[in-house]
């Protein structure tokens, strides 16, 4: 492992980027400087200075403090969403493609319907069909958009290894399908997951912004940074650009982090994977 | 020689030219374009950032109040409002009450001709009132609600029989209800269903609606045979044409005006007032209007705000005068009730809640309960300018000890909610305001009336409100309208008014502004080209 | 290959179905009374009641649908129950709009990744090569929403180079349509170019190693030939994937980006239609854009057995 690493060391950057936006969405209160929820209408629309890093908003609530408190909504549903759909996913791929016949047909057709379905419009609608937008909504909003991606890279692999030896020695002794899915193709099919799941997570702290830019998902006062962008972008005009541009840099950091860290890993984990070149 | 003289005369010609052009008039005042001295100009097109697109240009299904921006300029109603509010001639020239209030008796102007060509008479006046009234899915048939038959008494003469007396009637006619369509063109078309997109010169107005393309633009022209003239009889209108682009986004609309690509806007963020004042390109405007902002409180039994003293202790702990600062940025004006400084019941010393009073609201809170006051704000998931506003006022009633929970629906949610009188504590609610004060106030207060989201009933106010609609006497109405008042808004409080809004108008100096009326609508008949 | 044809379009029939089922359930579901909503300020109970009987939403759901798919099979999708207008009529009246912007995307970020990725992938780990990848990682890390903003804020209100968004139809005045189209279609095609680019690099650099390069080397072709001949040509057919299904969701791509600049296209009528319940608007255009979507992986997959004589459909394909 650490031979993989010392030749890649992409890897330990990226995982070093995600590692330390980790830390910071867990400690957050001792990052930020202020209370993100606190209002002092007496300080609005003030631009970055040594009091408020990042200037602050028309209510006078300090922006790095809320950009750092941010972290945590985002990365929360980007794990959690990317969980779901990781799951459920993984699971219907593996059902689908060793079962095969009818199952995987309804199944496939399924899939399609939802990859068919525009992808934001689906996470729109399903967190407008709750009855009070909610955070966890948009969970599970983004982890249904991200299940198609999974099943369809999990069967794939499936039907790749299910015809190989092992596999087929497998069957032969008479071994449970169940068995032999976890034991013997699961274990082989993981690389391309994992790099997968990294680079989800990336989509899903995307999705969370957009969606949280358009009004849905978490509740205000909670910061979040694609609520704080659409909250201040009338601002924009006045030229008051710091509410907008932390946030901004907030998910782009994120995002890229995560990024970053699902490309190296690809190159590190399978060469034969390698799509993007160096 | 000779050349210096024809040189020194083209110099004079050219110097004189110039001089004789009135300066254009410029921010806050309410004077007419043109000054009496010099004959303004003609010709023209303008542009006109519009804040949402028109759905209904048919008056009779008219439901949205930026409709109105056109209907003003491509129909013509009975009457019509001056800049103070009050009510003038219009199509009709003068009108009769009679005695016992159930007769109105309008005469009519028999100069005017609808766009298509056909003339305009009291038949037209029979056929446009009755289709309000009669057709099924009507809009404007509540406003309506109290006429009974009209009768054609003469071409210009047209007789209006009440059920029962109604002084809000001539008011209402000033506006859609009383806005007279060409039968030829409406029948022409066909389908009511596509009238309302396709009512192309259909109306008698001072421009004609020749091209409405849905979210892109639309495009009136001078109707050359309006009958309105100005102070100096020259006739109006001035301009040729005016292209009206929908613009949902006010930060849009105004960098338009700033780049040049529109010359008139009637609505712009109050956070980009400072900047339109200082602009040096543009002319800004603003007043007063009739619409005003509330919180209503659900005061259905059951629901926290069932309780009296609660509404009561919200409204006295909230900083009216923060809010405007900083949540309206000074556009507009603090307001305690309905009645709006242009309506004529309106008291410019009813200031019930002038300073906010955390103190006064936790001791009546303290009354009717121990432990604090705590309930939902609903605010709409597409509105920021209202979120800040919402975080203020939670932020005031935080000192009194009052727990306000900001809740971020979307506005399709809130609105079912409210109708179906199932929200758990208060929402904002606006109005865009009406001429006359019952406009602003029957339907809101009254019983069981349609707009009435807070459930609020009380016996005396609606006896009150039935009183004023009864008689014709303006002191009398006054009276009454101001004892409701104090009821609904102070002692039992129907819900919790913030203020008043304002009218704006934003012009390019490119043009001769007209005066700015409280009801927000652009008077392009007055409006001309500035002259170089 | 022509029977692998049918059995894709009939296999979108069932896929159609379920996609409609979905989004008429997920909208239904969805609180809010759409008439109330389009009541606006003036709500007459009377006029609400009759339109609501003329619209069926007083029957039950199944039947809803059933009467709404009988319809659409005949080619009616019904009326808007905001503006009371053809849905057909909204859509094809807005679909000009969001192709302009779609294929002018599409085709700025076809051109620059071609270009840019060519050059990159030739000159490998140059300052350009190292530049252009750092854009795409970037490219694909900022949000569309934020990227318009920033596009806003500098190059239309700080500079005044550009009008901050609205539309001018190309019919009424081309200059002043193409104004307007600038800052929307950059917004729109960057992501699409950071992917494509990458995809263009990696590509190429796979196909500069493999044997049939090295014999054109070996033949001592000149390295353009070589590059725009031998290794395009093989190096294209993954691009043309990602290419062709990024055409399939041109109108789910221009969502955002039509919001942000006041667009008026069909994702912008989209998300207003999802926020008001505009019920068969938003029905109407998911299942457009399903359909254009799986029409367009079905007609990349033909494209791409078609290119790679190595891929054969005759067989039983995974």
């Amino acid at each position: 492992m650490s031979w993989y690493l010392r030749r890649h060391p992409r890897v330990f950057i990226g995982g070093g980027l995600v590692a330390f936006l980790i830390l910071v969405a867990i400690f957050a209160p001792f990052i930020a400087r202020y209370d993100p929820t606190l209002v002092n209408v007496s300080q609005s629309l003030e631009p970055p200075s040594a009091d408020h890093w990042f200037g602050t908003d028309d209510l006078g609530r300090d922006v790095f403090s809320r950009t750092v408190y941010g972290s945590r909504i985002s990365l929360s549903v980007g794990l959690i969403a990317v969980g779901i759909g990781f799951f459920t996913g993984v699971t219907i791929g593996l059902v689908a493609g060793y079962v095969g016949g009818l199952v995987d047909l309804l199944a496939m057709r399924a899939i399609d319907a939802l990859l068919a379905f525009p992808a934001l419009i689906l996470a729109i609608s399903i967190t407008a069909a709750f009855q009070k937008p909610e955070l966890w909504h948009a969970m599970i909003a983004i982890g249904v958009v991200a299940v198609p991606l999974y099943t369809r890279l999990t069967r794939g692999q499936v039907l790749a290894v299910r015809e190989r030896d092992f596999v087929l020695a497998a069957r032969t002794i008479g071994a449970a399908p169940r068995r032999i899915v976890l034991r013997h193709i699961f274990p082989n099919i993981t690389n391309p997951l994992v790099v997968q799941a990294t680079l989800s997570i990336a989509f899903a702290i995307l999705a969370e912004a957009t969606l949280s830019f358009l009004g849905l998902g978490a509740q205000p006062p909670t910061p979040t940074w694609g609520a704080d962008i659409n909250y201040s972008q009338r601002w924009l005009s006045n030229l008051k650009w710091w509410m907008s541009v932390g946030p901004g840099l907030g998910i782009f950091l994120a995002v890229f982090a995560f990024n970053y860290f699902g490309d190296a890993l690809r190159d590190a984990l399978d060469p034969r994977l390698r799509r993007s070149g160096t | 020689m000779t050349r210096i003289l024809a040189i020194l005369t083209v110099l004079a010609l050219v110097t004189g030219a110039c001089a004789g052009t009135p300066p254009s008039t410029t921010g806050g005042g309410a004077s007419p374009a043109p000054s009496a001295a010099a004959k303004p100009t003609y010709g023209g097109t303008v542009t006109f950032v519009l804040e949402n697109d028109v759905i209904d240009f048919d008056p009779l299904k008219s439901r949205a109040f930026v409709d109105r921006n056109i209907h003003y300029q491509i129909y013509d109603s009975l009457v019509r409002i001056d800049e103070t509010g009050k009510i003038v001639p219009w199509l009709a020239t003068k009108w009769d009450t009679s005695t016992d209030g159930k007769t109105v008796t309008f005469t009519l102007r028999d100069d005017v001709t609808y766009h298509d060509g056909t003339k305009f008479d009291a038949d037209s006046v029979k056929w446009n009132i009755e289709r309000y009234i009669k057709t099924a899915g009507s809009q404007r048939a509540g406003e309506l609600a109290s006429v009974d038959t009209v009768e054609v008494v003469s071409p210009t003469t047209v007789k209006f029989n009440l059920k029962a007396p109604f002084s809000p009637l001539v008011a209402n006619l000033v506006d859609r209800a009383g806005m007279m369509v060409s039968r030829k063109a409406f029948e022409a078309v066909g389908n009511p269903d596509d009238f309302t997109r396709k009512a192309f010169k259909a109306g008698s107005g001072p421009f004609m609606l020749t091209e409405a393309i849905k979210d892109d633009h639309m495009t009136l022209e001078k109707n050359a045979s309006w009958w309105g003239k100005d102070k100096d009889g020259n006739k109006l209108p001035y301009l040729d044409k005016i292209t009206v682009k929908p613009f949902t986004n006010s930060d849009t609309r105004f960098t338009n005006l700033r780049t040049g690509d529109a010359q008139v806007a009637n609505k712009i963020a109050g956070k980009d007032v400072p900047t339109a004042r200082s602009e040096s390109s543009l002319a800004y405007q603003e007043r007063a209007a009739l619409s005003f902002r509330s919180l209503i409180p659900n005061r259905a039994a059951g629901f926290v705000f069932s309780e009296k003293r609660y509404v009561k202790a919200v409204s006295m702990a909230i900083d009216r005068a923060q809010l405007l600062d900083k949540g309206y940025f000074n556009l507009g004006a603090v307001g305690y009730g309905t009645i709006a400084p242009s309506h004529f019941a309106f008291d410019a010393s009813f200031k019930p809640f002038e300073k906010a009073d955390p103190e006064g609201a936790k001791k009546l809170v303290q009354e009717v309960a121990a432990g604090p006051l705590k309930f939902e704000l609903l605010v709409s998931s597409g509105d920021p300018a209202t979120l800040t506003i919402a975080t203020l006022i939670k932020d005031q009633l935080q000192k009194a000890d009052i727990v306000a929970d900001i809740q971020q629906l979307e506005f399709a949610k809130i609105l079912e909610l409210q109708s179906a009188h199932t929200f758990k504590g208060l929402t904002f609610v606006g109005w865009s305001g009406r001429i006359d004060p019952d406009g602003n106030t029957y339907d809101h207060i009254y019983t069981k009336r349609p707009f009435n989201d807070s459930s609020y009933s009380n016996a005396d106010v609606d006896k009150l409100l039935d009183e004023q609609r009864a008689t014709a006497d303006q002191e009398k109405r006054k009276t009454a309208l101001r004892k409701a008042e104090q009821i609904y808004v102070v002692d039992d409080p129907a819900r919790i008014w913030l203020g008043f809004g304002a009218a704006q108008l934003l012009t390019s100096k490119k043009v001769n502004a007209p005066p700015i009326y409280p009801d927000q609508i652009v008077r392009f008949q007055f409006m001309s080209m500035a002259a170089r | 290959m022509t029977q692998y044809i049918l059995r894709r379009l009939l296999l979108m029939i069932p896929v159609a179905f379920l996609v409609t089922i979905l989004v008429f359930t997920l909208i239904r579901l969805s609180p809010g009374d759409p008439l109330v909503i389009y009541a606006g300020e003036e709500r007459d109970p009377a006029a609400l009641e009759a339109l609501r009987r003329e619209y069926g939403l007083d029957r039950s759901m199944p039947e809803q649908y059933v009467l709404w798919i009988t319809h659409a099979l005949q080619g009616d999708l019904g009326r808007s129950l905001r503006t009371r207008q053809p849905v057909l009529d909204a859509i094809v009246e807005r679909l000009p709009a969001t192709l302009e912007l779609g294929i002018t995307a599409l085709v700025l970020s076809i051109t620059v990744a071609l270009i840019v990725g060519t050059l990159s992938a030739v000159r490998r780990n140059s300052p350009l090569d190292l530049l252009a990848t750092g854009f795409t990682l970037a490219g694909v890390s900022l949000p569309n929403f934020f990227l318009g903003l920033l596009l806003i804020l500098v190059l239309s209100l700080a500079i005044r180079l550009f009008p901050p968004g609205g539309y001018t139809a190309l019919r009424e005045d081309v200059w002043d349509n193409v104004r307007h189209l600038i800052l929307p279609a950059i917004t729109l095609a960057t992501a699409s170019m950071a992917v494509n680019m990458r995809q263009v690099r990696s590509s190429l650099l796979d196909t500069f190693g493999q044997d049939y390069m090295r014999t054109a080397r070996a033949k001592g072709l000149s390295e353009t030939l070589i590059v725009v001949r031998h290794a395009l040509k093989n190096a294209l057919i993954p691009v043309v994937t990602i290419v062709g299904l990024q055409v399939g969701a041109i109108i789910e791509g221009a969502i955002i980006t039509e919001q942000i600049y006041s667009w008026p296209g069909i994702g912008k009528l989209a998300v207003d239609s999802i926020n008001g319940r505009d019920y068969p608007v938003v029905q109407a255009i998911v299942l457009v854009s399903a359909l254009s979507f799986m029409a367009s992986t079905l007609v990349v997959d033909v494209l791409y057995a078609w290119l790679d004589p190595r891929i054969s459909y005759s067989g039983h394909r995974s």
